[in-house]
Order: C-alpha cells, then structure tokens, then sequence
C-alpha cells in the first residue's frame, strides 16, 4: 500500500476539519463529527476499479476473484482447488435454502455436463420457497424476531398480549422470496404504514395487511408496558429499540450515545436522540399504547363494522333459533309433568305444585313436606324428558340445531397486525442527561446522525407529512435508501458484508454487527466497497449479489488444501486462520439448520409454509417440547424451525444446544460451539431417536436388500455421497453386531436388520459431516 | 505442546477408560503428531498448591463500603461533600455527598476481620478468608467490567480464566468437562464471559441451568452401555477419517471430543447432580431443603461434588443481568441478594474443610466493580458503579486465611495501600493452580495471548 506521507495526511485532516467545521447546533451543543466522515465505512459509496493482472487469470471467473486474489497473491497465497461437485452442491443447498440437497436433486446436478450447470443449480435455488425461509430467517436474526412482546422470563407462562406476531415473519420470508429492493423492504419496515392509506381503506387488500405487518420491525424488543405501567419500562423498550435499529440497520452501537457523546464512534448524544425523536411520534410516552392497544384489526374499520354488524345479526338468528328449542322442550316437560301430577290426591295436587315450583329456603313446613315426598316423582330428569319428546319434536329440534350450526359458521372473525402508526401528533423530543428520563434536558429536534448527514439529506428535505402521520419513520427510510448518500452507503455495505458473512463463514468485517470505528477492520475494503456498489447499482435486490459470490471462484473453493508439493508455501503458516480466504471456510450448521436436515434426511419434513407458528410448551425448567394438545396437524412438528413458536430465552432443547441465541436485540451472527451437551443431545434426545428411526424407515424401505445397499443409500441421503470401501466395511459391522443382538432378542430377520439400521443412522446425523458444511 | 510419555502412556490408559478403545488407541498411534488429548492433566510451572477452583460470581457490582471495607470515617462523615474526579463516566470536578453503610459492621474470627451484617455467615468462617480490599479495574461499565474479571480484557471477547485454566492444566476427569458453570442466567456480556474465543472450544464452559434436569438428555436411551459404544465406535472411526483431512479445523477436534465427554458424562453427571445420598447435616449447612433443585445452595453444593469429581474450574453466578446487585435506585437490594448467598457460601467453606478439600481448593468471590460511597444527595437510596477501588476475597487453596490485603482511603473511594488489579488478581489465581501467567500463552493472530494481557503481578502477601 502506497503510504501517505506523514505531512500530506496531517494536511488533509486540516482540510477536513475546515469542510466539515464543527457547528454549534440548533440548541447550542456543539458536535464534532468532521473528522471521522473520512472514515471509511462513512464515505460516499463509490465503486472501486477492479484490480488487474493480479496473478493467474485462470481461476478469475468474477471481479470478487481479483480483489480476493490480489490480497492472496500480496501474501504469497492462492487460490485452492474447486471443491468436489457433491460438496459443492451441498454447499449451495445449504446456503441457499438451509436444506441438504435430496439424492435426486443431487444427482440433477451432479450428470448435468452443460457449462452453465451450476448457474442454472444457483438460479433454482434461488427460486425456491426455501431460498425466503433461509435467508427470512436471518433478517429476523437482525431485527430480534420473537413470537411474543413482552418480558420472557418466566419458564413456563408467556405473559401479553400475543396474537399473530407470525404476520411479520411471514412478511419477511416472502419479501426475500420476491427478492424485494431492500429501499422497499427497509421502507415499509420502518414506515409501512406511512406507505399505505389503511386509515382510509374501505377493505384490506393483502397488500395492506402485509405492509402494516412489516412494521412489526419496531415491536422486537421487550414492551412490559401491558403490565408494568411504571414510565421506566416504556423508555426501556424505547432505547433497546434504538439499540436494535442501530445494530441491524446501520451496523453501529448506538447505546453509548444514550448517555453522552460516543467515546469511539463519531456520535454526540444529541445525534441519539434526533433518532429516537423519529419514532416518538408512535411511542409517545405520554400517549403510550401498550401491546394490546397497538395491534390492529386484520381487516379495515368498514369492514370490521360490516362484519360486526352482520355477526350481531347472526348471534340474533341463533338466539332466536334456541329460543324456539328451548320452547318445543318446555312444553312437553310441562306435559309430562302434569301427566305426573295425576299420580296424586287431587286435593293436594295444586298444594303440591306449588310446593315443589317454590324455592326450598321459600317453602313453609307444608309445603317442605309435600316438596319431600312428591319432589322425586314431578322431578322431570333430562332424560325423562329427552324419553317423552315425540318425533316431531325430535326432527323440529334437529333442524333447528343444524341451522344454528350453519349460523355459527357463518360467524367472522378477524385476525391482527401487530403494527405502529403514529398516535398523534408527534411530542417534543428532549435529550436526556446521562440517559435518563428523570433528567431531560434541551430539546432535540428530529434528525438522523451528523455524520452520515449533509445539507440534501437534511431532515427538512426528506420529511413528507402524510393524513395522520408525521412522515418522519419514511423520512428515516428515505436517509438510509437515498443513493449517492455516505448514509445509503452504510446501509448497502452492511448488508453486504452480511450477505458475504453468511456465504463465508465470515464477514468482510468480522463484527458484522458494527461496521464504525470501533468494530473489527475490513480485510478486504475494496471488494466490500465493490459488492455494496453492485448491490445499489442492482436495484438493492439480494438474489443478484448471492449469486454473483457464488459465482465466484472464492466461494467455489475446496475447504482443504491437498497435494501440496514442498516447494509451495504452507499456507496455514502464513494465515493460519484464513483470513484472507485461500480456502473455503468450514462452518458449522446453525441449530435450525442442523434440525431442518435431520427433517429432510429423514423424509419427514414437512413443506407447509407460513402462518399461526407450531406450539411448544414448557417445563418449569425451561425445557421445551411440541405441545401435543395444540398441535394443529400431526405433522406440525416436523415442520421448518423457523417456524416454531420462537421465545426469547427457551428453545427446544436440540435448538438451544446449538446456540439458538437468546433474542435480547438484534443478532448478527451465531456462535458456532462444540459442547458436549450438543452430543448428549444427539445420542439421547427424542428428536434425535425419533428421526434416525424415520430415517432407517426410509432407507429400508428404498433401497435393495442387503446391508451394502442400505449403507450406500443412508450415506448418498444423509452426506450427498457413496461411502469408500473402509466406510462400507465399518458400517456393516455395526449392522451386524446390532442384527445379531436383536436376533437374539427374538427379532425377526427383518425386524432386526430393520432395527440394527437404525443406529447406523443416527452415527450418521452425529458425524462431524452432517453437522457441518465444507 | 508436546507432552512426556509418561503422561502420554497416562493418557492412553485413560482413553482406553473412554468409549471406543480400540478403535481410538489405534487411530491414535496413526496419527503421529495430531494434537492429543487437549483435557488430559498436566502440571503447570511450578508446584501448585491448589488444584482447582471454584470462582464465585456476583452480578451487578457489590457496593464495598457496604460489606467487606469498613470505613468508620463515612459514618461519620455521612452527608458531607467531596469531590469526585468522575460522575457517570465522565471525568471532570463533582461535588457529591458521602452516604454511610446501610449495614453495621462487626469482627468476625480470631483474626477479628470486619465483616458487615450482610453476611454474619461469612464472618463464622472469615479464618479461611482473605478479602481484598484495594482492589480496582479499568472500566465502570458493567460489560466490559464484567468481561475483564473474567477474560483480563474489557475491550475485546478473549477466552474466560476458567477456559486457560483448562488449556493449561487440562482436567482430572475425562467424564465431565474440564470447566464448568452453574448459573440460573447468564451475566452481562452473556455467554462470552465463559467462552474460549480463540483457544480450542473444548475449554470452553459448559452451563448448567439450575433445575430438575440441569443437563438435558443425560440419559442414555439405550439399555447398555455397550450398544451405544458400539454407534460411537463407528462414529469414532467416521469423525477421525474426515478430521485427518481436515488437519487445521480444531472445531472438528472439539467436536469429536464432545462425543467422548457426553459418553462418560451419560454416567458421571447424573450421579454428581443426585443429591439423594447427601446428609441432613450437608443440606442444613447449605441451607438448602431435601429435594430442592435450585438456588444459590443447590449450585454451591452441586459445586462440591463436581470439584470431588475433577472438575477442574467451577464458576457459580448467583444472578443474571437483571436485578441483580446493581442496586442505583435502593441498596437494601443488597440485603436480599446477600441473603441468598451468605449461607450456602459459608456452607461451602465449611463443607470443603470438613472433607479436607479447602486446602487444594481455591475459592474466589468476586464481582464486576464496587459503588459509589457517595451520590448526588444523601438522602440518595443507592449507589453508582465504582470501579476504582472495590473488594473481593479468595479462600482455601494456598491463601492465607483471616487476613486483609490492601487498604483504601478513609472513605472507600480510592485504593491506598496495596491496590490490586483485575490482572493482580487473575496472576496470583493462576499463580497458585502451579501456573506462570506470564508463561500460559497462545498464539492467536500472530502474536502471543495470555489471560494478563502484558501486566499482572502475583500478590505473595496473599499466600500462606
């Protein structure tokens, strides 16, 4: 890297400092922001050139090849070799829609010989529902999707108001399916319900419903205020909102700047709350709505009105309709009670009617006795009465009762959108000393942060007010999407520096969370520079820039380095932990995706999408299992884990173990730990035993008849590949031993073999091959 | 790190213990110069007088002035002003007001230590006790603060004391994990405080959840034991093949060994959780009823029977990030928490005597930072975070019993004599478990990493 002399920079930054002088704002704090907008994640966004005659043009097949390898070759690296077909496939199954690629699929793949094969593969792929379930589920990893508001600390109650959160997720998952510009995406997250006139709209179309979901986004972080009225709970939520947003959208810690200026990031405290200031208007502390307050109806107001109008006129026609019942029964009860009453003395016959009408406490020592003795016979029992009904009465009743339960189905009712508008006009927004909302300070007018901000993305110029909006979240959206500006460029590099984490293992910034001055130094600027500039330049639609690094020879690499002749570089000793991409990245399967496999492995998966997320109920401790008396089908438990009912803290337990996050904000990355509580929860979890079963199931069932064909089928399914001979050899004795011992047991052949299968498919899921994707 | 035969041949004979012997011992002699065991007991530097520890956590920031340093002169300075040099983490000149302990303060022991009423428990066995009470860190943030008790840096995620400890001495029992966290909830910062960051994974902790099932599926589905051998011996063989063309992804060693761990965890964990066989006397010296599952009692005595068992690093962590100690709003917070933890502590202690485990025991109590002796009013009903001068304590395990190490201002508010660091702390730790903790290094990103970063001085004065 060519260096800057010492004189030349120290220049510059004067010059710097002059352009961008620090001014007192409209309260009179200064803020000096100046110097760090030459940072590099803070400057306009511009193409860098792509590098050339960087090293062998042979393994070029994209420009993300030439920025990888320029840095490579710098470090006396290269490029390895492309990975092996079927590792490839199961790479790209994998990353494009977290799901193994079946033996069919694999092989489609594996004997096309046309050239652009593995474009078409990627192209597939990314059309398919899966792809929005796969990369849906990362988003929500971002904005902290849970199924429920409220505080979760309680193992086994979920407290609040909850109703169909699920409307957002499915938001999500279909706006990557449709490959939705993020400037859109972003868009209606924010402002969806500046976007569309829903106060106004006569009916619900999906659209509007889907668009005032998607503001769902600001309904992640923990909102006690349905139970804990006390003001300290509603600022809680406020600030980890902020904290939310800033670590997903923008890729900075905005905590810090809470209480005063950000020590290592070019924030003043002001800043922070120019930003809260933009969604005051909809969480007004003094017009707070809690969660119950906040969700709307799934369908508009006319039609709610229509719809409770014609409900009340159907409960009336029910009503009416069991009024007549009722009749039909009265009178042959009084029938069958005079035709008792004959039994007895006609002298006391009236004496005793009223006897046994009066209440007990009512009756005079008379009439308790004749109550006493008569009560039993002019008792008329329920089934006396159902004895003495005619037939006529009995098809009356029945036609009755079957209008009545084609009334009920005519019953409506509606859903809800757990969304955010603006609840009035917007209040003044005041700093708070040292963050604290017992100590405002001056008043702060809305903004978006200084150092991303120039005079033509000023707040005045981007704030259009709306009927019963302030304007200011799509204001907020317009500052993040507007091209050309240091704030747009934010956005697109943080999604890209994602989009490449999730491709390799690693982000071009490693703390994908925070892209400023404190968080991790690119190891490839320029590439992540180029890749935010194509994504922009494509329209800010993600299914392009996947595709465009899948492409690339880096993605493509094998993750091991063989036969390596002596006279190369050893190039774990010049980059041991691969920074610098000379291989591909071993990476372990996150816990969805690892349940999702063993689903698909075993052929019990099952493809239902969207909608109410499948129950889970809880032990005291915080174990988690399908709550079987709510399950809506039997095969709801085998449904993807995205979506699961999704809590903050409990997961399945399979889930948890495998580092399922604890969703207390947004989530950038997952851990990826080997703990022996993940493989106690291989060998013994039910989930576990359940599939490997479900899985033999299907191997006996589709292979041929002896133990070569059943390994060679179980390994093709489970690790997209034949197993070599010494493989073969062992799993056979495996079998074996199991079928001889089950014999012994009193199995049948069959039953035995059938059996002893069982646990060579669970060493299978259990191999470091199945957990992890090279 | 190449290991003596003698503790190779130790070694092997251990594994051959594990499941898959044969399979294992062969692929073993195969793979010359693949790590080894990475658990497998060693000695450290020196002799060690401690083989273990057990590292008590309390969350929040224990206000010192309210517990182990007592300062008659803020009694009687109550409601006076000082100047403080920072206020909410910002530096400058702060007229605050001085607050007097909430708690009386008594001496406790032959040793006559002071201890405050918060915890009269403590105080019966303060002989086995030596408090710190200059001690002092960087960062006021609960966070960072918690993150450099436990890993010397608040910057930075770096691997947990108790993951070097593990990487440096191994663990004496293959069967349960070499460290271990029993925690209802995870601090601030979260699982990171027991993370391994960049050492092999196998060091890093493993939490368990206080409750009826404390490790989910500890057991084994199969009838016999060796049905399931017979799955991990192939599973085994399957894991080696793929890892020995995969040399240098130590994720993949970690997760082979996570399959040798669960085996014999299967039948060790579930008998160390099992307090069946546990006295009355045992339980009453924790405070803790028959058949409870949780609490600070559960954790501490579940603790002792994981230390008999080898475990090499304990951590116990009484609360989580909320409300937990970090008392700004009302200190008589601190009599609720103290409370949940002053017996079964003292219990510990106790406990660990009487079976002559304390001398080889080290106990540590600490927390993230102490809180301000002073507010902005003194009528104020809490404290602040106050990092600059705090005070924790270390027992058993070569410490020199019933005594005070390092002294503070008049008031609590600066370290006087004697101050101690975080890293002071974390190297005299170390130093006692045999361990140079200028020498346990790792290379990681081209340069050598160690728990003290570059500072750390062992405190002799502390040890017996």
């Amino acid at each position: 890297m060519a260096r800057v002399p010492l004189l030349a920079a120290a220049l510059l930054l004067c010059w710097l400092s002059v352009l961008y002088a620090a001014e007192p704002s409209e309260n009179g704090r200064t803020e000096s922001t100046a110097n760090a907008r030459g940072f590099w994640a803070f400057r306009h966004l511009t193409s860098p050139r792509v590098p050339r005659e960087v090293g062998p043009t042979d393994r070029l097949r994209t420009p993300i090849d030439a920025f990888i390898l320029r840095t490579l070759v710098r470090n006396g690296l290269s490029f390895s070799p492309d990975a092996a077909p079927n590792q490839l496939v199961r790479r790209v199954h994998f990353d494009l829609t977290g799901l193994p690629p079946t033996p069919t699929q694999a092989r489609t793949y594996l004997t096309d010989t046309a050239p652009d094969a593995y474009e078409r593969l990627i192209d597939r792929l990314l059309s398919s529902p899966h792809f929005g379930e796969r990369w849906g589920r990362h988003w929500l990893d971002v904005v902290g999707y849970t199924d429920l508001v409220s505080y979760d600390g309680d193992t086994t109650g979920i407290f609040g108001f909850i109703t169909d959160r699920w409307r957002f997720r499915d938001y999500v998952i279909d706006g990557f399916n449709a490959d939705k510009p993020y400037d859109r995406f972003l868009a209606e997250q924010l402002a969806g319900d500046e976007i569309v006139d829903w106060r106004n709209a006569t009916a619900y179309t999906p659209e509007i419903v889907a668009t005032l979901a998607a503001t769902g986004f600001w309904r992640n972080a923990e909102d006690r205020s349905e139970s804990a009225k006390e003001l300290e709970y509603k600022w809680s939520f406020l600030h980890n909102t902020m904290q939310t947003f800033g670590t997903g959208v923008l890729g900075l810690t905005l905590r810090c700047a809470r209480c005063h200026d950000h020590k290592h990031e070019p924030i003043p405290q002001q800043d922070y709350y120019r930003l809260l200031s933009l969604i005051t208007p909809a969480f007004n502390i003094k017009n707070w709505k809690d969660p119950k307050q906040r969700a709307i109806p799934s369908i508009s107001a006319a039609q709610k009105k229509a719809q409770d109008s014609a409900n009340a006129s159907i409960t009336g026609q029910i009503a009416e309709q069991e009024k007549k019942i009722t009749a039909v029964r009265a009178f042959r009860k009084q029938q069958l009670l005079e035709d008792r009453l004959k039994s007895i003395p006609e002298p006391i016959r009236v004496d005793t009617r009223a006897a046994v009408a009066a209440a007990p406490k009512a009756r005079n020592p008379v009439q308790a006795y004749l109550a006493e003795k008569f009560g039993a016979t002019l008792t008329i029992k329920k089934e006396d009465l159902e004895k003495a009904l005619t037939p006529k009465d009995r098809s009356a009743i029945g036609r009755r009762q079957q209008k009545i339960s084609a009334l009920k189905r005519q019953i409506k009712s509606h859903g809800w959108i757990q969304a955010i508008y603006d609840v009035g006009p917007p209040p003044a927004t005041h700093l708070l000393e040292r963050g604290e909302f017992k100590t405002p300070g001056p008043e702060v007018k809305p903004g978006f942060l200084s150092v991303l901000s120039d005079k033509s993305t000023a707040f005045s110029s981007l704030v259009k007010p709306v009927a019963g909006s302030s304007g200011r979240r799509s204001a907020l959206a317009r500052w993040l999407t507007t091209r050309g500006t240091p704030a747009a460029g934010l956005a697109a590099r943080v999604v890209a520096n994602r989009t490449w984490q999730h491709l390799t293992g690693l982000g071009i910034v490693s703390t994908s969370e925070n892209l400023g001055m404190s968080g991790n130094a690119p190891t490839h600027p320029d590439l992540l520079n180029w890749l935010a500039a194509e994504y922009v330049s494509n329209g800010w639609r993600i299914k392009p820039l996947i595709k465009m690094i899948m492409m690339s020879t880096t993605y493509r690499q094998a993750s091991r380095r063989e036969g390596r002749t002596p006279a190369e570089p050893n190039p774990l000793a010049i980059d041991p932990e691969n920074r610098l991409l000379w291989r591909a990245r071993l990476r372990r399967l996150e816990s969805e995706v690892i349940r999702d496999a063993m689903l698909a492995t075993s052929d019990r998966f099952n493809a239902t999408m969207g909608g109410q997320p499948v129950p889970l109920k809880y032990r005291r401790d915080g174990v988690a299992s399908f709550d079987t008396d709510k399950l809506p089908a039997a095969g709801s438990p085998w449904r993807r884990s995205v979506y699961l009912f999704q809590r903050r803290v409990y997961h399945l337990t399979m889930q948890g173990v495998f580092d399922q996050p604890t969703v207390a904000g947004s989530v950038c990355r997952r851990n990826a730990s080997a703990v022996a509580l993940q493989s106690l929860s291989m060998l013994n979890d039910g989930l576990a035993l359940e599939q490997a079963e479900q899985f033999a199931h299907r191997v006996w069932h589709q292979a041929g008849r002896s133990p070569d064909e059943w390994i060679r089928l179980a390994f093709l399914i489970a690790l997209t590949r034949q197993p070599d001979e010494q493989e073969t050899r062992w799993s056979a004795e495996l079998l074996q031993q199991h079928t001889t011992r089950y014999r012994k047991n009193g199995s049948t052949d069959d039953e035995a073999a059938r059996k002893a299968l069982m646990h060579l498919c669970r060493v299978l899921f259990n191999s470091s091959e199945f957990l992890y994707v090279e | 790190m190449n290991l003596p035969d003698t503790t190779r041949r130790e070694f092997l004979h251990r594994a051959s213990g594990g499941f898959g012997s044969v399979a294992l011992a062969g692929l073993w002699n195969d793979l010359q110069g693949a790590p080894l065991n990475p658990l497998v007991a060693r000695q450290g530097h020196h002799l060690a007088k401690a083989d273990r520890v057990i590292f008590l956590y309390s969350t929040g920031g224990v206000s010192h002035v309210d517990t182990f340093n007592h300062r008659p002169r803020l009694t009687v300075d109550h409601a006076k002003s000082v100047t403080a040099s920072r206020w909410l983490n910002k530096t400058g000149q702060y007229k605050r007001y001085l607050i007097k302990p909430r708690w009386a303060f008594q001496q406790y022991g032959e040793s006559g230590t002071w201890v405050s009423d918060l915890f009269p428990q403590l105080g019966s066995v303060i002989d086995d006790i030596c408090v710190f009470n200059a001690m002092h860190c960087e960062s006021d943030g609960h966070d960072k603060a918690t993150l450099a008790a436990h890993t010397g840096s608040a910057q930075f995620a770096r691997p947990s004391a108790g993951s070097w400890v593990s990487y440096g001495l191994g663990t004496q029992n293959q069967n349960l994990p070499s460290f271990m966290v029993l925690a209802p909830a995870a601090p601030y910062a979260g699982a990171q405080t027991w993370g391994s960051d960049f050492l092999p994974a196998c060091h890093q902790g493993t939490q368990v959840v206080p409750g009826k099932n404390p490790l989910p599926n500890i057991r084994p589905r199969v009838a016999r034991p060796e049905l399931q051998k017979m799955e991990l011996d192939l599973l085994a063989r399957l894991n080696r093949t793929h890892r020995k063309a995969r040399a240098a992804d130590q994720a993949l060693d970690a997760r082979i060994r996570s399959f040798e761990t669960a085996f014999g965890m299967q039948r060790e964990a579930p008998e160390a959780f099992d307090l069946s066989g546990e006295t009355e006397a045992t339980l009453k010296l924790y405070g803790l009823e028959r058949g409870a599952t949780s609490g600070f009692g559960w954790q501490c005595l579940v603790a002792r029977r994981l230390a008999e068992r080898g475990v090499r690093f304990l951590e116990l962590i009484d609360v989580g990030s909320n409300s937990n100690w970090d008392s700004h709003g009302n200190m008589a917070d601190h009599a609720r928490l103290a409370r949940a933890i002053d017996r079964p502590i003292a219990g510990l202690l106790t406990d660990l005597k009487q079976r002559g485990m304390l001398e080889r025991t080290l106990v540590v109590w600490t927390t993230e930072f102490g809180r301000t002796p002073f507010n902005t009013n003194a009528n104020h009903a809490g404290r602040e975070h106050h990092n600059f001068c705090f005070s924790s304590w270390m027992a058993g395990g070569g410490i020199r019993g019933g005594h005070v190490h390092g002294t503070s201002d008049e008031h609590g508010i600066l370290t006087d004599q004697d101050a101690v660091h975080t890293h002071d702390f974390n190297a005299t730790m170390l130093h006692l478990l045999g361990i140079d903790h200028e020498r346990l290094t790792y290379r990681h990103a081209g340069r050598d990493f160690r728990l003290t970063d570059v500072h750390g001085e062992v405190i002799h004065d502390v040890i017996a």
